[in-house]
């Protein structure tokens, strides 16, 4: 297997450090990515993902389909000499803030009918 | 067509490649340099905080500066 087809990934997340770089098949899919961002993500940031589904991959200026395949996401322009791929990461909001908001928000909501049947 | 405004922005293109910025991922669309594709993300504590504002740069002129020193 020729060491040239595999592409060379790294991935920034939101404090500007990056996990990686990590050599990936062009064939390999965004869900991939997504586990091994997952796995490899530092300890001891204030945010960590838990799932591949708790993130977003952007690059090239779009944001990532699970489905799409390494090769679909490359940026145009292939002929420039670059090295390392960086890839931007995002982390869910739903999965971010309810982390931050579980201990502020815990008023039960009182649900009370108020239709009256004459 | 090789213009100025063309080498610049491949240049451009390729320092952002190099060391992308944290808040925003761009990229020209496939073979045309004036058109381009962007992601920012919501800056914290902003209304747009945990969402993606998703854009397409469409560059009209052929103008663009060589050279921004020259704007100080």
């Amino acid at each position: 297997m020729p060491e040239e087809d595999l592409v060379e990934l790294q991935f920034r997340i939101y404090d500007g450090s990056d996990i990686g770089p990590f050599r990936y098949s062009p064939a390999s899919t965004v869900a991939m990515l997504k586990e091994r961002i997952v796995a490899e993500w530092p300890k001891d940031k204030k945010i960590i993902p838990k799932a591949a589904n708790d993130i977003k991959l952007i690059s090239a200026g779009k944001i990532l389909e699970n489905n799409k395949t390494v090769g679909q996401c490359r940026a145009p322009f292939g002929e420039l000499p670059i090295g390392v791929i960086t890839m931007h990461v995002v982390v869910q909001p739903s999965f971010a803030k309810a982390k931050a908001e579980k201990d502020v928000d815990e008023v039960p909501r009182k649900h009370v009918c108020g239709c009256s049947i004459l | 067509m090789l213009t100025p405004t063309r080498k610049r922005l491949m240049r451009d293109f390729k320092r952002l490649q190099q060391d992308p910025p944290t808040g925003i991922n761009v990229a020209p669309q496939d073979n045309n340099i004036m058109l381009w594709n962007a992601v920012i993300f919501g800056p914290d504590e902003t209304p747009w905080d945990g969402g993606e504002l998703i854009l397409a740069l469409h560059l009209l002129s052929e103008n663009i500066c060589e050279d921004e020193q020259l704007y100080v």
